[in-house]
């Protein structure tokens, strides 16, 4: 289990420019054996958090505990140092020593940790922890010949070999390229899941947060924006950023009319230049209230006909350009005089210039304050 | 709960290493800060008195300095040295080091096999040779001139001219060092740009390559400008008897007169003057390099540059090349000649004849010449291994300490290299005058350690943070503690840079004079002042002898070394 309480770091200004502040009131709770990504853009603060929890950053307020015991505490001065941590952590740029072999570098922990593993069980472990990343043959080799995926199997079987309470990541699939991320995607999660260990995996992939955590927060200059299971983040995201940095979205601007519960059912009438939404979803924006309401491309379709009975909203648009994408087709409507678009299957044959009818249910228009 | 279970330990290890960081700052600054306060002490001092034996203070010295007649001469005799020998030295070794990086000439290898090893000849057997070949009399050089033509030789070593010449040879192997590496680390893709796009080779060179060049040969040229300023060696040897008295040898000829008694007052107060004209110009220098470069040191990694073909212009480039290397042999070569003569003659068929081992057996059977190449190798070794592990300590807690003590430590760790060596002599003579010190190859240590302090931390420093921090990160999160970090990591990491430093240090330490003479006594000759006396003498053939020897030992320790080094770093790459 690993808890983040209000951490605070800012850096200070290097020559006279603005003071960094890399995290501000960060907070966040990951159970004992999920797998726990910080996504967000190159710059908001991921490495800064990840560093901290490892100790190799010293936050300057906040509480950091790791199994309910406290590894920073910014008011009583409690810094326990990062070797003392028991973590493993995968780098950015993998940190494989050079002068050593796949064996020592793997070795390393068990033989200098603070917990001393008795001679005997040194080689079991790390031959177990290289077959585990398929890498028992290179046992022997020097590292500097490896290829990227290599040395990033070597850096996670020095990472797990001590088995450690929690395990970090840091951009791990970053310097591989497109078709080895994609298997190592899979590998990855399912070693770690095998293993059963605590892990806090950044990236700035949205693709990767999506597909291998159990729970994911979102970050923005600083702070979590949203955390969650990576379909809450997806499918009810709580502001603008979150919506288009986890995937597309048409943000449409407007303001909330009236809010109005029918049975167990809330619905939320949205003024809008497409017209009137209407929103059955949770938000937090109230009557009168100016908002953003979020429509995924994908959450509307074409009607073959007149047949948006079902309360479904529905909008008449004309076709304006489309983009092959290969698996989808990218179409640009005109409502009105704004821009909407829609994903569409690679066999749809609506053509440009084409007058077709939106329709978009209304569970799935979400609105979000204006300006998140 | 959570403040219940196992109690969570303070920041562990930041006790000791602030105690570390405090005893670092303490051993830096009293080698660097304590011989400055003597220095300004003295130069404050009332006519006749000496340091400590008064409180009265007196601008007396510095309105002499101020004053002196000959001030406009030194100063005008000290910049027209420096520029020249930099403007010299800067253009042939840059061209130089473009044939040798960047080109396809032959021989290469050779050049930079020469620059590399330099470092194991010292300025002063430079001016030795020198004086042998172009001296007005009996010069070879003007001996065969006049052979050949019937006319009086042209050349005469006592000139500017000829100090400027010989400092500029002097000068090109650290300046060709410096300006292959900007050479060498200039991304190949910013030229290979502008051929795509039809640039010719002329235009690539004029309106890429030079512009992005210019701020690194600047910085080359005032770096340069400084060490020559400094230059203690060459002038002592060429413009003393040339009547060319330049800032560095008014200061030591004041502390050190033929005749008369020493006024060290008046020669501090120009080691000041001395001083801050240097501390000016490193200001600019850091000015002109940026401070983030302070640490940047040649290293030879990436990509490999284009390489220009030389075609039909190969043979004119060897020759004129060769023939530089040539010239830079020469002096070498004329005291090798002499070191094997009883009597110095000139080079002739008849003279061959006397060639024999008979100087070497004289010279190393004195007991003076033992006893100072026992010191020697004391000094080098002491002085070197003193200086890398003081660079080590001072590096690490200036890169990874904290508040104003890692400040403090890098500013006073830099700083020696603003101050000139002969200034730095005269402090420490007058710290260490009437203490038990003075006399003894300690003193002589404690010198070289202030004055190469700063190029050895500069290249552990430069090494550290090359070294990828997440490196030494990933061993603590391991769970390795700070000892272990740093000799199972950083230490197998490093070792090679930190070896050269090592190297670099030793030989110099061989190489100086200035420190040396200075603090000369009976009892702490070393190498190059039993050189200096014997050529004092005269005698030739001695010091010549003891040039070769010194020169032999040090190739045989850098040699080696080099190469030892250059294969290991390319194995773990
Ligand atoms: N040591 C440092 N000194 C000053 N600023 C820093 C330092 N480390 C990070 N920063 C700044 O803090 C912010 C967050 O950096 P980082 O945590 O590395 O972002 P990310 O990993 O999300 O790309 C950035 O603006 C960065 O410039
Ligand atoms: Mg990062």
């Amino acid at each position: 289990m690993l808890a983040v309480e209000h951490l605070q770091k800012t850096f200070p200004a290097p020559g006279g420019t603005q003071t960094v502040q890399a995290l501000k009131d960060v907070s966040c709770r990951i159970e004992k054996g999920d797998f726990f990504a910080l996504l967000g853009p190159s710059g908001c603060g991921k490495t800064t958090l990840l560093q901290s929890i490892a100790g190799l950053e010293t936050p300057d307020g906040g509480v950091i505990r790791i199994d309910d015991a406290i590894v920073f505490d910014g008011d009583r001065r409690v810094v326990v140092p990062a070797n003392r941590r028991r973590l493993g952590m995968v780098f950015q740029s993998y940190a494989i020593w050079p002068h050593m072999t796949v064996y020592d570098n793997v070795a390393f922990p068990l033989v200098y940790g603070r917990t001393k593993t008795p001679a005997g069980q040194v080689s079991p472990m790390v031959m177990q922890a290289l077959e585990r990343v398929r890498l028992a043959d290179y046992a022997d080799r020097l590292t500097p010949h490896l290829s990227g995926g290599q040395q990033q199997r070597v850096a996670l079987a020095r990472a797990i070999v001590h088995e450690p309470r929690l395990l970090l990541l840091d951009e791990p699939l970053s310097n591989l390229d497109a078709r080895l991320r994609d298997a190592m995607r899979v590998e990855l999660r399912q070693l770690v899941k095998s293993l059963g260990i605590t892990t806090v995996f950044v990236t700035h992939d949205q693709v990767e947060a999506m597909s291998m955590a159990d729970k994911v927060a979102v970050m923005r200059s600083g702070s979590i924006v949203q955390q969650g299971p990576p379909t809450e983040v997806y499918f009810r995201p709580e502001s603008a950023f979150v919506a288009n940095f986890v995937g597309h979205s048409n943000t449409i601007p407007g303001r909330v009319t009236a809010v109005e519960t029918a049975g167990d059912l809330t619905i939320r009438r949205f003024e809008s230049p497409l017209g009137e939404i209407l929103s059955s979803m949770p938000s937090a924006v109230g009557a009168g209230e100016a908002g953003l309401c979020i429509i995924r491309p994908q959450a509307a379709s074409i009607a073959p006909g007149d047949q948006a009975a079902d309360g479904s909203n529905s909008f008449a648009g004309i076709m304006t350009a489309r983009h092959f994408l290969g698996d989808t087709v990218d179409g640009v409507f005109r409502i009105g005089d704004t821009e909407f678009r829609l994903s569409l299957g690679p066999f749809d044959t609506t053509a440009e210039g084409a007058a077709v009818d939106l329709v978009v249910p209304r569970d799935r228009c979400i609105i979000v304050p204006a300006g998140s | 709960m959570a403040l219940d279970s196992p109690a969570p330990a303070r920041r562990q290890g930041d006790g000791q290493r602030s105690i570390g960081q405090y005893l670092v700052l303490a051993i830096v600054a009293a080698i660097v800060i304590g011989p400055l306060l003597m220095l300004v002490r003295t130069s404050l001092l009332p006519e006749g008195r000496l340091p400590l034996e008064t409180l009265e203070i007196s601008f007396e010295n510095f309105r002499a300095v101020l004053t002196d007649p000959d001030l406009p001469v030194l100063l005008a005799n000290t910049a027209f040295y420096a520029l020249g020998s930099v403007a010299i030295g800067t253009v042939i070794a840059t061209a130089l080091a473009w044939l040798a990086e960047r080109t396809d000439m032959p021989g290469r290898f050779g050049i930079r096999l020469l620059m590399f090893t330099w470092m194991a000849v010292p300025p002063v057997i430079l001016g030795f040779g020198w004086i042998l070949l172009i001296n007005p009399g009996s010069g070879i050089l003007n001996v065969f001139w006049r052979a050949l033509t019937g006319g009086d030789g042209p050349f005469t070593i006592y000139s500017i001219w000829a100090m400027i010449f010989i400092t500029s040879f002097s000068v090109i192997p650290t300046a060709f060092v410096m300006i292959g590496g900007l050479f060498r680390n200039m991304d190949p893709q910013l030229e290979n740009s502008g051929y795509v796009h039809g640039g010719s080779a002329g235009v690539v060179a004029r309106r890429i390559t030079l512009p992005l060049l210019t701020p690194g040969l600047l910085s080359v040229g005032i770096y340069v400008f400084i060490a020559v300023v400094q230059a203690f060696e060459l002038p002592l040897i060429v413009g003393l008897t040339a009547r060319i008295p330049v800032l560095s040898t008014r200061i030591y000829l004041l502390s050190s007169p033929d005749v008369g008694v020493p006024n060290y007052g008046l020669s501090a107060a120009f080691g000041i003057f001395l001083l801050v004209l240097a501390t000016l110009f490193m200001g600019l220098y850091f000015r002109v390099v940026g401070a983030g470069e302070r640490y940047r040191i040649v290293s030879g990694k990436g990509f490999r540059p284009r390489q220009t073909k030389l075609k039909r212009w190969t043979f004119p480039a060897m020759l004129v090349s060769g023939l530089f290397c040539l010239l830079m042999l020469l002096p070498i070569i004329v005291l090798l000649w002499t070191s094997f003569l009883r009597f110095y003659e000139l080079p002739s068929l008849a003279a061959l004849e006397r060639v024999s081992f008979a100087t070497y057996r004289e010279v190393l059977g004195r007991s003076a010449v033992q006893g100072a190449i026992g010191n020697t190798v004391l000094l080098v070794l002491g002085a070197s291994t003193i200086t890398m592990v003081l660079a080590s300590l001072t590096a690490w807690y200036s890169l990874r300490g904290s508040g104003w003590v890692a400040r403090a430590i890098d500013v006073l760790s830099f700083s020696p290299l603003a101050i000139p060596p002969i200034v730095m002599a005269m402090a420490i003579l007058l710290l260490y005058l009437r203490t038990p010190l003075y006399g003894s190859v300690l003193i002589l240590i404690i010198g070289h350690v202030t004055i190469y302090i700063a190029f050895a931390t500069r290249t552990i420093a430069s090494a550290l943070i090359q070294l990828n921090k997440e490196l030494a990160d990933a061993a603590t999160i391991s769970g390795a503690g700070f000892f272990t970090v740093l000799t199972r990591i950083v230490i197998p990491l490093i070792w090679p840079q930190a070896l050269n430093g090592w190297l670099w240090v030793l030989a110099h330490s061989a190489r100086d004079l200035t420190i040396p003479l200075l603090l000369m006594t009976n009892a702490n000759a070393v190498m190059s002042t039993v050189m200096w006396t014997l050529w004092d003498v005269p005698n030739l053939p001695g010091a010549a002898a003891l040039s070769v020897l010194l020169v032999l030992s040090l190739l045989l320790v850098i040699v080696p070394a080099q190469i030892f080094i250059a294969r290991a770093s390319a194995k773990s790459q």
